[in-house]
């Protein structure tokens, strides 16, 4: 992939809702080069989108493509595809962890799997992360045992380990106290410059002001259909 | 339908259940064969599943194994003294324990303590989405959850089985010395049984404990999940888990006796 090459796009795709929370999507067209950030608006009643499980390839578009670094995710092997989403850092839209492990063990998961890292340099690095979103110590409890705005940080630590090249940010401020917002927006713009493009979905307006992100484009659902504003 | 319908109906869904099992099971055996499907999460949840089948299931089995000990063995010296058949006794102790009772008593204990928990935790990771966190993370369900799941229970089934024969063995004759028994020369004792031991008995229980244990870890793995993502699906998962389990531990072990003995 050269330096241009968008990190993600979307062509002319259309989503299918994934349960009864999430609505459908169509028109979903745009991509999304190295350092942007895609803000999209979301109105309540139809804040749960289809739109990040069809970035990370979890889902197929009914039609159209979606690509990451080049590769249509239709066209990966099981293997490749597998590597491929451990380069993408995500927060989920609802519960987003694994209940038999611990929170911390959770946060190292991924790196632990895709990498060969040595396990002190995981941790070192899920600390440092932890310090940066206010975390004395990563909690080393069951998820279902941790508050949810501390399991959200929680979530923002995950997301940036290992450096991803592209984050997906499903409602990140939810539940969060407004004070650690900017920590967040300061990680994300960090990241940017180094590279990675970010999709931030959220209410309107955001727990962060927008120009706090900074976004490269802002997209809004009309009935089923995705706009660019 | 026709009742000649009903059964063709039910009988071919049978066969694509057993289908459905025979091609995981074949999938996860090559997939097991390949180093790179064991990276060090699924290398620690292989540990983990060993030590919650295997290790905690120990002291448990041992009790079990005791109590079967004391009444198998005394039952069997009792009656065979009355009779003057005490040489019997080896062949009466390997057909009973080592053949088919303690690979059943040790199968059903682990379909009722594991399978029942990896049908349960499979379905509710279902239910809370949390198979899609997985994959979003890129980490294969069928690699880090299945695969560990599904060679730790193989493992740990053999284990316990051998531990189950030796427990038995010894309780029975400790049991037997107690009572004053004749027959309690520990040397006859043993003499007995490794002399009524054929090379068959080694086949009969590596398939009697590797073969059930692989298959009700696969077998209570698809059934939770099965579930669409209601919660009140979570415990009839639980349940066809284990009537499949045992319905397969059965036919599996009748099987097994019928190649190997007859």
């Amino acid at each position: 992939m050269s330096d241009s090459a968008p990190i993600l796009e979307f062509r002319r795709a259309r989503l299918l809702p994934q349960g009864h929370e999430q609505i459908a999507m169509r028109d979903v067209n745009f991509s999304l080069a190295p350092g942007a950030l895609a803000f999209v608006q979301v109105t309540a009643g139809s804040e749960h989108l289809p739109l990040a499980d069809a970035a990370g390839g979890v889902i197929a578009p009914a039609e159209g493509a979606v690509f990451f670094m080049g590769s249509d995710w239709a066209g990966l092997g099981q293997d490749r595809l597998l590597a491929m989403r451990g380069r993408i850092g995500r927060v989920f839209d609802g519960w987003g962890f694994i209940s038999n492990l611990n929170v911390d063990q959770n946060l190292v998961l991924g790196q632990r799997h895709h990498t060969l890292r040595p396990e002190s340099e995981i941790r070192a690095e899920a600390e440092e992360l932890g310090r940066t979103f206010g975390f004395d110590a990563l909690p080393g409890r069951r998820p279902h045992l941790v508050p949810a705005r501390d399991l959200k940080r929680a979530e923002w630590v995950r997301a940036f380990m290992g450096g991803p090249a592209l984050l997906l940010l499903e409602h990140p401020l939810a539940g969060v106290p407004r004070e650690f917002g900017p920590r967040l927006a300061r990680a994300v713009s960090d990241a940017r410059r180094r590279g990675a493009a970010a999709v931030w979905i959220d209410f309107d307006p955001p727990s962060v002001p927008l120009s706090d992100l900074a976004p490269s484009a802002r997209f809004r659902m009309l009935g089923d259909r995705f706009c660019a504003e | 339908m026709s009742w000649v319908g009903s059964i063709g109906a039910g009988f071919l869904a049978r066969a694509r259940a057993i289908n459905h099992v025979a091609a995981a099971a074949g999938t996860l055996l090559l997939m097991a064969a390949s180093p790179r499907s064991w990276p060090r999460t699924t290398r620690m949840v292989f540990a983990r599943q060993i030590l919650f089948t295997g290790v905690e299931a120990a002291l448990f089995i041992t009790l079990i194994a005791v109590l079967t000990g004391v009444s198998v063995v005394v039952q069997t010296q009792v009656w065979l003294s009355q009779f003057g058949q005490s040489e019997m006794f080896g062949g009466i102790f390997v057909m009973v324990i080592v053949r088919e009772v303690a690979p059943l008593l040790v199968n059903f204990i682990v379909i009722g303590r594991s399978g029942t928990a990896i049908a349960t935790e499979l379905a509710n990771m279902k239910v809370t989405g949390e198979i899609r966190v997985l994959e979003a993370q890129g980490l294969d369900p069928l690699r880090y959850l299945a695969l560990p799941r599904v060679f730790g229970m193989m493992i740990s089934v053999f284990c316990l089985t051998m531990v189950f024969i030796v427990v038995s063995l010894l309780s029975g004759f400790l049991s037997g010395l107690l009572m004053g028994l004749p027959g309690d020369q520990l040397d006859f004792f043993v003499d007995s049984v490794l002399k009524a031991l054929c090379p068959g008995d080694v086949p009969n229980l590596l398939a009697k404990t590797l073969a059930p244990g692989f298959l009700t870890a696969l077998i209570c793995l698809i059934e939770g999940l099965k579930v669409k993502g209601a919660i009140t699906e979570v415990p009839q998962a639980c349940t066809r888990g284990v009537v499949r389990s045992i319905s397969m531990l059965f036919a599996l072990s009748a099987v097994i006796t019928v190649l190997l003995y007859l």
